[in-house]
């Protein structure tokens, strides 16, 4: 199960694209969810589907270690204490590990919003539709426009600095 | 009462075979074993944290077997105290209560009353992290208390202090126990803690209880070799037995070591090996012979008493544990005695010194 959840990790993002791709351009079931108005092949929805994708494994992986990193004695107590299972996560589990659940979605926000291959793939790049940043940044990179490549790059890069800092902060001990 | 019937667990590195004991209500149980023993397990086992492959567990019988922890009215404190680190320190004394559906104003006053008793209530505003380990300690105390357990299982509470703080909330414990009356279980691989709180002591080996009595019987006639070793008493040899005239004699390396009282005072019964051989015939069994450091007498000359044993030899090592002092001695075979700070200093002993050690036949303990 675990190997399962993290193909996505090893899976390079234009082949998760690709899958994707197939799988809601050709399945019966993708088929289907379009029909039904969940079009996700060259939509915004499409974006939000491959961001989802690669990141997720990413974001449990990370929930998992602070999750871990939390005794179970201390749920323990809690019980003897007069606490359901459900009251001891609720009360005391889940508090624990808010920081880290934070850190945690931070991080993963940040990959997402850097998402390129899959995006690419599944949601095409179509301008002012699915120009998520790292595609306009590609988009004008390829056609010259050198100013408004840099101001996509600079902007990612903010992202990207601010949210490691939020992580490193509030998750100081999580492993990824 | 608390009840256990013949309950086991097998967590893998961890076991619990066949334990059966009887803790009566208001009793100060001490659990004492080395680490690895089960003693943990056996706690949580109690709490309801870890369910019993097998047996069953009585608590003033109701069986409370399959019970959930939050009816047991078993509270749990462990050696490094988990107080909940996202709430101050009156919020985790209360948190039981809260679960408790308790009113307002019973929770002030049972958290106000626990945290006078514990000498804490000036934390009551401050985060569990910013607290001493004694400090953390009485949180985790009165947490529990506050709860008004039938049974209150404390997991190795002194092994993290440092010794004045050990000592201190040692006394508490004990105070504690007189107030509110509950029934402790109390687990160390302490032994001080054991003479200082416990009512009764079990010892506990591989998964196993392997003797329970008072501690004076426990330390006094340990009955066998682990407990023996593991209790602390430091001498303890191996050596072939023979009986002599009522005394028991036992060859340790060349040297005899005569012993009163190797019949085992009528309570060797169920131990499983060479039990039947105590009675009568001690001759030429291989057998553990112990003296507590604290019976040895140590001196410069050779002691004229009435002592059957005295053996010449040479001062090893000298340690200094506080108020006593521990003396290694080589007689052909090591042994330990213990005299107080004073005594060495007026005895003016010195490593390299020769020395007498002397004991009674009655202080040697064969098993």
């Amino acid at each position: 199960m675990n190997t399962l959840l993290d193909v996505p990790l090893a899976l390079p993002p234009l082949v998760a694209g690709v899958g994707l791709l197939l799988f809601f351009g050709a399945s019966p079931l993708g088929r289907g969810l379009s029909e039904a108005g969940l079009v996700f092949v060259f939509t915004p929805l499409g974006i939000v589907i491959a961001q989802f994708f690669v990141n997720m494994p990413f974001m449990l992986r990370v929930m998992r270690s602070t999750f871990e990193g939390i005794s179970p004695r201390y749920e323990y107590v809690a019980k003897t204490l007069g606490c359901t299972d459900a009251q001891a996560i609720w009360r005391v589990t889940l508090p624990m590990a808010s920081n880290g659940l934070l850190a945690a979605s931070v991080i993963t926000w940040s990959k997402g919003i850097g998402e390129f291959g899959a995006a690419l793939m599944l949601a095409g790049a179509t301008r002012m539709r699915t120009e998520t940043l790292p595609i306009s940044l590609f988009l004008n990179m390829s056609c010259g426009k050198l100013d408004e490549a840099i101001s996509a790059a600079t902007i990612l890069i903010l992202i990207s600095v601010v949210s490691l800092y939020i992580f490193e902060r509030q998750g100081g001990g999580l492993r990824l | 009462m608390l009840k256990m019937e013949r309950v086991s667990k097998d967590l893998g590195e961890f076991v619990l075979r066949d334990v059966s004991l009887e803790v009566g209500s208001g009793e100060y149980l001490v659990i004492i074993g080395p680490t690895g023993s089960g003693k943990t397990i056996l706690m949580e086992t109690v709490a309801g944290i870890l369910a019993p492959d097998g047996g069953r567990i009585f608590l003033d019988g109701r069986d409370i077997t399959e019970e959930a922890p939050r009816r047991r009215k078993v509270c749990m404190v462990y050696q490094d105290y988990m107080l909940f680190p996202h709430i101050s320190v009156k919020d985790n004394i209360a948190f039981g209560l809260r679960s408790r559906k308790a009113t307002s104003d019973e929770i002030e006053k049972k958290v106000n009353a626990a945290s006078e008793l514990l000498g804490i209530g000036h934390l009551h505003h401050r985060q569990p992290e910013t607290l001493s380990g004694g400090e953390k300690q009485r949180v985790a105390i009165a947490r529990a208390i506050v709860m008004e357990p039938k049974v209150l299982l404390l997991d190795e509470p002194l092994s993290a202090l440092d010794g004045v703080t050990r000592e201190k909330l040692r006394r508490e414990l004990k105070r504690i126990h007189d107030v509110y009356g509950t029934m402790i279980i109390h687990v160390t691989h302490n032994f001080e803690e054991v003479f200082s709180l416990a009512d009764r002591v079990a010892v506990m080996s591989g998964g196993e209880i392997v003797q329970v009595g008072s501690p004076e019987e426990v330390f006094r006639r340990p009955n066998c070799e682990m407990i023996a070793n593991f209790v602390g008493v430091e001498n303890v040899f191996k050596g072939l037995a023979s009986e002599r005239g009522g005394l028991i004699e036992i060859e340790v390396d060349g040297l005899v070591i005569v012993s009163a009282r190797g019949d085992l005072d009528g309570d060797g019964g169920e131990d499983e090996d060479g039990s039947n051989n105590r009675r009568g015939d001690q001759n030429g069994r291989e057998v553990f012979a112990s003296v507590r450091a604290e019976d040895i007498l140590i001196s410069k000359d050779p002691l004229k008493s009435s002592a059957r044993n005295s053996f010449q030899g040479k001062v090893e090592e000298i340690a200094n544990g506080g108020m006593m002092v521990k003396v290694w001695v080589d007689v052909g075979i090591p042994f330990m005695a213990m005299l107080t700070r004073r005594g060495c200093q007026e005895m003016d002993l010195a490593e390299g010194d020769h020395v007498y050690l002397t004991f009674k036949a009655t202080a040697v303990h064969v098993f």
